[in-house]
């Protein structure tokens, strides 16, 4: 039976089952972690013209953390299996801590240690498949839902990521923003190891060999395409977003992450909002209204060339990426139920790779034309494939519901 | 196997019915007895103990082969529990349909029984007797009839479960307390030693109820003598295989896979080796290693083939089954749905549909199912010379009444209180005709497409189906609106409520939603109030003019 709670009836349950702690410390390393992740995004604009990197390595440099994060993942969530969440935790914490401090002390010299560096903080990246496991495993099916929602909150990490970095940067250097970072990191590392607590229970090790039965459904196919787009396109945007207002509009790195910021900070709260609609509405129809308000917009900023204009729809195209973000995650649990487990793993896994694929078309555009038009409007061409996944997705749903209805549920 | 029976039943006093209710049926080497005892205390104990014996032999001569002799009877017992309960709950607000049950059955050598309450169950063999089930009572001596177990008592039941190997010669008595009580157990192992009918035996117990008239009880019995065992057989359990993939001109038993009639590849169209054509179905391939699954479809086979309609596609096992699949007859016609994208049905085709899906919903009633996803695409519609015809298909989703309470079906045609965990009714059902029948008017949902996963609202008002469809007459749009309505106590409350009123156009109250105007609801009255009022104000204001 679905009830419909309010937020803070469950927030005052979350405190009196599970272990709060676990679920705070667990939290806050997420979100620490996410706030690293794209650290290098923030930072691209300044590191570029050291490094004398040309657009299409700018990219890379930006997009490689993602890319890795999303493998990672993977990784990661085997692991926990294996030896623990909170091993597993302190030492993804501790890999990427070593990464930052050796960045911060030695210096970032070449293209290459750039890279170095963006595969090691793709370890953060992959804090999701610790600490969502870790901290939902304390609390019973009907409060994961809010678990999960607190998860989400992480992807604010991005927007204190575009304020604070370039101004720390101005400062005293960017290579001093990977000490700062240490600072956050290393609060979270110690209350992490001294409160957390594994969770109890046998849990059922996770095979390599159950991401790929699942991946034989079509369904499965789709919703990897779907986040790969929303989660791509926001992340991917969120680490661009730096990078090419200096660019376009010659703003300093300052007011470049300003606007960066706003247009993330509208993805990250969409989140929520997209879920709560997907309830209402649907979810394949929420998700064809945000996937064409986001070809569109992403299409009027590829051909204008207006800071406002351009601004303003990057904004639009942000926020329905987050609130796609969040209708993948109403319809996900639901559709599959018992392996939603693996499943987050997949989609996350997708995600990944849409911000990384995001960040090559901006790249190879701007190498290849001159410009960023064609970049976008191939972004824009995705969405529109995703529009037509919908449809597919949709007719299947109709037709072939009824046998096993009563068996999923 | 060669078994006889015999059976006997009296009443308490002469000239009462008796509560008690027994059965034995006993096709080839097959044997089923049953025996309810009906709980004096209760209200409706005697047509309990009848329905629960009728049910039990129904279920049991249809079951699914695929589950275990104990398995299905256990399913049986809980399902009849469960049904009694709700039902009494809704008709009487308290358990009233209380009743005892015993169950035997013989197959393949082997004797499974399952009883629930204090109506006991013997085995003789060899000159000795050993009671098989278990005494639901309170162990007080002056409290035996009190029972802690019996069936309709509470939402579920644990009912006991037992078997036992079959010898030559073994003799298995069921029997109500009415017997078990009077006779002493060392009494009733000598009177089938000496191979006393069931008649004999009621006949001894009334004799000591004569002097002991506290025990005066209806009393029956059932004496079954296995006069031979023959040969055991091997077990009857079959587990099939699921096949994962189907293809094109594949050969399944005698028949040859023509054309898929579904995406998903797991409906066909096939001929078998006689030319004749049939659909066969077979269960997901996810079935394949999820038992939840594999069980969700062998319940759809059982419900499936034990309805036999000319409302229903015949849907059937073929004898030579060696995969996990059932066939149905193949009706060469388009379903509703195909029809509807021509254009809407004729106003009096859709109240023969309407009759039509009520009869059938009235049908599965009987057989205390419903339907669970009435929907265009699921009605098949047969023009036999100018007439329609309609034929319901596809018992992935049926189910007994108030079991589920889950989402499942079709999201359009789910009634608001499904959506809130509300259990499937008569009530929802009519919901669904509701929509069916407003669709098939005009061609558009009434509360627009609902999506899988989806929690609508439904506070939105269907637009006129006149405005649609002008050729539909107002008492028809008054009944669809009814069925329609999003609180379930607004709506037609049972099939035959919603029956009666499309056979009697002229007796339909109009429907208003709640919150509808006066305007709306009843303009003569509005208009004799306003009137009135203008009157009055006009009378007012002429006295004023005349004062001045």
């Amino acid at each position: 039976m679905l009830m419909l709670v309010s937020p803070m009836m469950n927030i005052s349950q979350l405190k009196k089952s599970g272990h709060w702690p676990t679920l705070l410390t667990s939290f806050l390393y997420f979100d620490v972690s996410f706030m690293v992740w794209t650290l290098l995004g923030a930072l691209g604009s300044m590191i570029a013209p050291d490094l004398g990197l040309d657009p299409q390595q700018k990219f890379m440099m930006v997009s490689l953390p993602i890319l890795s994060g999303a493998f990672l993942r993977i990784v990661l969530s085997l692991l926990v299996d294996r030896i623990g969440t909170k091993k597993t935790g302190i030492l993804a914490q501790l890999i990427v801590m070593a990464g930052l401090v050796v960045a911060w002390r030695m210096g970032i010299h070449s293209y290459g240690q750039a890279l170095a560096l963006g595969l090691v903080l793709g370890v953060a990246g992959a804090s999701f498949a610790v600490a969502l496991p870790q901290s939902g495993r304390w609390y019973p099916p009907h409060l994961q839902g809010v678990v999960l929602g607190l998860a989400g909150a992480g992807n604010i990490g991005v927007v204190i990521d575009h304020l604070a970095a370039p101004r720390i940067a101005n400062l005293w250097g960017w290579q001093s923003v990977f000490g700062a970072a240490l600072i956050p990191l290393v609060l979270a590392f110690v209350l992490y190891v001294a409160f957390s607590k594994e969770p109890p229970g046998e849990f059922k090790r996770k095979k390599l060999s159950d991401y790929v039965n699942l991946l034989r459904q079509r369904d499965a196919h789709w919703f990897c395409f779907f986040y790969t787009i929303s989660f791509g396109g926001f992340v991917g945007l969120a680490t661009a977003f730096a990078i090419y207002f200096r660019d376009e509009f010659g703003l300093t790195a300052v007011h470049a992450g300003e606007v960066a910021a706003f247009c993330t900070l509208v993805g990250a709260l969409g989140r929520p909002m997209g879920g709560a609609l997907a309830d209402r509405v649907g979810g394949i129809r929420s998700l064809t209204i945000f996937y064409s308000i986001a070809t569109v917009s992403l299409i009027g900023a590829a051909l204008t060339h207006n800071l406002w204009v351009c601004g303003g729809c990057f904004f639009l195209a942000s926020g329905a990426f987050g609130m796609c973000n969040g209708s993948v995650f109403q319809l996900l649990p639901q559709r599959f139920a018992k392996d939603i487990a693996v499943m987050t793993g997949l989609v996350g896994c997708g995600g990944g790779l849409g911000g990384f694929l995001l960040g090559m078309f901006f790249g190879s555009s701007k190498t290849y034309t001159g410009n960023y038009v064609y970049g976008i409007l191939g972004f824009a061409t995705l969405c529109v494939v995703a529009l037509i996944g919908l449809r597919l997705v949709k007719t299947r749903w109709r037709t072939t519901w009824g046998a096993t209805a009563a068996a999923r549920i | 196997m060669k078994l006889l029976s015999t059976t006997h039943g009296v009443p308490a006093e002469a000239g009462r019915e008796s509560e008690d209710a027994f059965r034995v049926q006993q096709r080839g080497s097959r044997a089923i007895a049953v025996l309810a005892d009906g709980l004096g205390s209760s209200r409706e104990g005697g047509v309990a103990a009848r329905r629960a014996v009728d049910m039990m032999v129904d279920y049991h001569r249809a079951r699914p082969l695929a589950w275990s002799i104990p398995r299905s009877l256990h399913e049986f017992a809980t399902q009849i529990n469960r049904l009694f309960h709700q039902e009494s709950l809704q008709r009487h607000g308290s358990p009233e349909l209380l009743c005892t049950l015993s169950v035997v059955v013989i197959e393949g050598g082997r004797l499974y029984g399952l009883n629930v309450g204090d109506s006991p169950v013997y085995l003789q063999r060899g000159g000795s007797l050993s009671r098989l089930s278990q005494a639901h009572h309170v162990d007080d001596p002056n409290m035996r009839h009190v029972l802690t177990r019996a069936i309709g008592l509470e939402a579920s039941v644990e009912p006991f479960l037992f078997e036992a190997e079959v010898l030559d010669h073994d003799q298995i008595l069921l029997c109500s307390d009415g017997v078990s009580n009077p006779l002493s157990d060392d009494t009733l192992s000598r009177m089938l030693e000496g191979q006393s009918t069931a008649r004999a035996i009621v006949a001894a117990a009334r004799e000591v109820v004569v002097t002991t008239p506290e025990l005066q009880d209806d009393a029956s019995a059932i004496v079954l003598r296995v006069v031979e065992r023959g040969w055991a057989g091997d077990h009857p359990d079959r587990t099939l295989e699921v096949v994962p993939v189907l293809r094109l001109g594949q050969s399944v038993d005698d028949y040859v896979l023509v054309r898929p009639l579904q995406e998903g590849g797991r409906v066909w169209l096939a001929e078998n080796s006689a030319g004749l054509r049939h659909v066969l179905k077979f269960p997901p391939s996810e079935a394949h290693d999820d038992e939840i699954r594999r069980d969700a479809f062998i319940r759809e086979v059982w419900q499936a083939t034990r309805v036999n309609s000319p409302d229903f596609v015949r849907a059937f096992i073929p004898p030579q089954e060696s995969l996990r699949y059932y066939a149905m007859d193949f009706v060469d016609a388009p379903t509703l749905r195909k029809c509807l994208q021509k254009g809407p049905l004729r106003v009096e085709e859709a109240v023969e549909l309407g009759r039509f899906l009520l009869r059938a919903c009235q049908f599965l009633l009987t057989r205390d199912l419903a339907h669970a996803d009435l929907k265009p695409d699921n009605i098949l519609v047969v023009n036999s010379s100018g007439r329609l015809r309609f034929l319901l298909l596809d018992f992935g989703s049926a189910a007994e009444l108030f079991s589920v309470t889950s989402r499942a079906g079709t999201p359009s045609y789910l009634a608001p209180e499904r959506f809130m965990g509300g259990a499937l009714s008569e009530r929802t059902e009519i919901f669904a005709i509701g929509v069916t029948l407003y669709e098939t008017l005009s061609q558009v949902y009434p509360y627009g497409e609902i999506e899988r996963f989806q929690t609508p609202r439904f506070d939105s008002t269907p637009p006129l189906l006149s405005r649609r469809n002008p050729a539909v007459p107002g008492w028809l749009e008054s009944l669809v609106r009814r069925a329609l309505s999003p609180d379930p106590e607004h709506r037609y409350q049972n099939f035959s409520e919603m029956a009666y009123d499309l056979g009697h156009p002229d007796q339909v109250a109009p429907y208003h939603r709640k919150d509808a105007p006066l305007l709306e609801r009843n303009p003569l009255l509005f208009y004799r109030v306003s009137t009135f009022i203008l009157l009055m104000i006009n009378m007012l204001l002429a006295l004023l003019l005349l004062r001045k």
